[in-house]
């Protein structure tokens, strides 16, 4: 960017704009007044004149040069900001107007800065809490900038002139909270922040203006903000009366599909999930603390927020997109042989895990593995014999007993309501 | 709105307690299989599925207390739902309202600090900032969902 010490140092945006200005080489024709702007461009004093009033011109000319008014204030703020920092930091953060881009310096140095929001007393007395938390970390000389609006202007206005009386490391230093106990009490600005916090209602009485004024306030702004949350709750609680008859009276739209691909979803999330964990239970120590550290993923290292969400989650809607189906009387020997064959390949692929990978992999080591085609028979007469007896065996009995279950929940759903 | 809305049909109830009941059939399948496969079942697998069951349970519960509320909050003080309504039906709502008022009172008692000052805390006044919200928020839900149900069936 090529810049111009002056900019930095004049007090007008408008005027460091037209000395940018020029020094252009060309003014294009589709700029505001262009005819009149090179007529004069080679003034800077009556270019500054002849801009002023007049946003728009402004505006094109502002992207035209590169500089806009927003680039103009940093560069005016940095100067401020190094002192500031040689003060607490004793590192002066250079700055040459002449090279530096202010944007990139900003960007490069981190500059940071605090924002408090209004809301009286209340944003007040939370920022305050902020200010003295900051101050016990040790972290508020880190901020370049603290910028508020309506209550949190009350309490920068009462920061700012404390730090302008006593210094800013002291002020730090007053600011950190003292403990709840045998200690002396509160430094004087702080008492007096605490005795003034009626600044909003300052005549105290049950007849006087203030008081009547901020209760109406009061319930303005409790209004407002309850009929935000009711809306939310109304909502949310109205919304099962618009999607349940869709869902249960009007079966014939016919969810079961839905419930299918779900518990399907279930079943293959809940497999390989367990398989993740399998192999880093079993699988020894992580090679290096690195590793045993990593973050874990998604489907690894039987993350909760996994399983509720790809598990039971779509379990629980699979029984709701199911319920119209069973409601109804439905059910023909295919849905009873279809609950069996996922109960039982669900207790299967769980007790895989849990009981006959070990047998597996056990056999494996036990016997010797043949080479080529061999190999595959091999593996699977272990899998079969070692392994899948015991599963399939158990499985079966297991998700008879859920067939069961079923035929009863099936039989109950029907009737809930003639017996209540 | 009592009269109104009359008895629950059968799939408030069906859409309330079926799913969690469905879903309670997969989870029962997989006890009773780890439960065959017996002490050759691995104790960190049947850990690691008793939380995944402990959380089917809450997601249930939460399915339950949502659709029981949302449907059949309506109906809970109707007293076409039940004889026992016409009853309870202001009790409970002076209670819901005095404990509310209570729990607010208690909360800004000196008696309720928050110190573990036996002497300074009071019990039956820690009870009811304890119980309070819930309470409110509870029969606020119920409210509202009364509301929703007014809104919709008026003509």
């Amino acid at each position: 960017m090529a810049s111009n010490q002056d900019d930095t140092k004049s007090n007008d945006y408008l005027d460091a704009l037209a000395r940018r200005l020029s020094k252009l080489k060309e003014v294009p024709d589709n700029i505001l007044h262009a005819a009149k702007i090179r007529e004069i461009q080679s003034d800077p004093a009556e270019l500054a004149v002849f801009i002023d009033g007049k946003p728009h011109l402004q505006e094109q000319l502002a992207y035209l040069t590169d500089f806009t008014p927003s680039r103009w204030l940093l560069a005016q703020e940095i100067p401020a900001i190094r002192q500031r920092r040689l003060l607490l930091t004793n590192t002066d953060y250079k700055f040459d107007p002449n090279k530096d881009d202010p944007y990139q310096w900003a960007r490069q140095k981190n500059l940071q800065g605090i924002c408090f929001s209004g809301g009286g007393i209340r944003s007040a007395t939370m920022n305050l809490g902020i200010l003295q938390g900051l101050a016990e970390r040790g972290m508020l000389s880190r901020f370049d900038y603290l910028s508020s609006v309506s209550g949190g202007g009350y309490i920068h206005e009462w920061f700012a002139a404390w730090v302008k009386r006593e210094g800013y490391r002291e002020v730090e230093e007053q600011l950190k909270p003292l403990p709840e106990s045998g200690q002396p009490c509160q430094r004087e600005p702080i008492r007096w922040l605490r005795r003034y916090s009626n600044y909003l209602t300052p005549q105290k009485g049950l007849l006087t203006g203030d008081t009547w004024v901020a209760v109406a306030i009061w319930f303005r702004n409790t209004f407002l903000n309850q009929l935000i949350l009711i809306s939310i709750l109304f909502l949310l609680l109205h919304l099962p009366n618009l999607v349940a008859p869709y869902l249960i009276q009007k079966s014939e739209v016919g969810f079961v599909p839905a419930a299918v691909i779900l518990f399907l979803l279930a079943l293959a999330s809940i497999t390989y999930t367990l398989w993740h964990e399998y192999n880093r239970i079993t699988g020894g120590p992580p090679a290096s603390p690195e590793r045993a550290f990593a973050r874990k993923g998604f489907f690894t290292g039987g993350n909760e927020t996994t399983i509720q969400f790809v598990v039971i989650l779509p379990l629980l809607m699979a029984g709701a997109f199911y319920l119209s189906h069973v409601v109804h009387d439905r059910l023909s020997i295919w849905d009873v042989a279809g609950v069996f064959l996922s109960q039982w390949v669900l207790v299967a692929s769980l007790a895989f895990a849990g009981a006959c990978l070990d047998v597996y992999k056990m056999a494996r080591g036990l016997t010797t593995k043949p080479a080529g085609w061999k190999r595959i028979w091999y593996e699977i007469r272990i899998l079969v014999v070692g392994a899948g007896g015991v599963v399939l065996g158990n499985a079966a009995v297991a998700a008879a007993g859920g067939t069961l279950l079923f035929l009863g929940v099936n039989w109950l759903l029907p009737r809930t309501c003639q017996t209540l | 709105m009592s009269a109104a809305i009359g008895r629950p049909d059968a799939w408030r109830f069906q859409l309330t307690f079926g799913p969690a009941m469905i879903l309670a059939v997969s989870f029962m399948s997989v006890v009773l299989g780890a439960g065959l496969i017996g002490r050759d079942f691995r104790g960190w697998l049947r850990e690691w599925l008793g939380r995944v069951r402990a959380w089917a349970l809450l997601f249930g519960i939460l399915w339950a207390a949502y659709f029981g509320i949302a449907l059949l909050g309506p109906y809970l003080f109707t007293t076409e739902a039940s004889s026992l309504v016409k009853h309870v039906k202001w009790t409970a709502a002076v209670t819901w309202v005095l404990t509310t008022v209570g729990a607010v009172l208690a909360g800004q008692s000196t008696k309720t600090g928050g110190t573990k000052d036996s002497e300074k805390t009071s019990g039956v006044l820690a009870l009811l900032t304890t119980f309070g919200p819930p309470i409110f928020i509870l029969g606020m839900l119920f409210l509202i969902s009364n509301f929703a149900a007014l809104c919709c069936t008026s003509p």
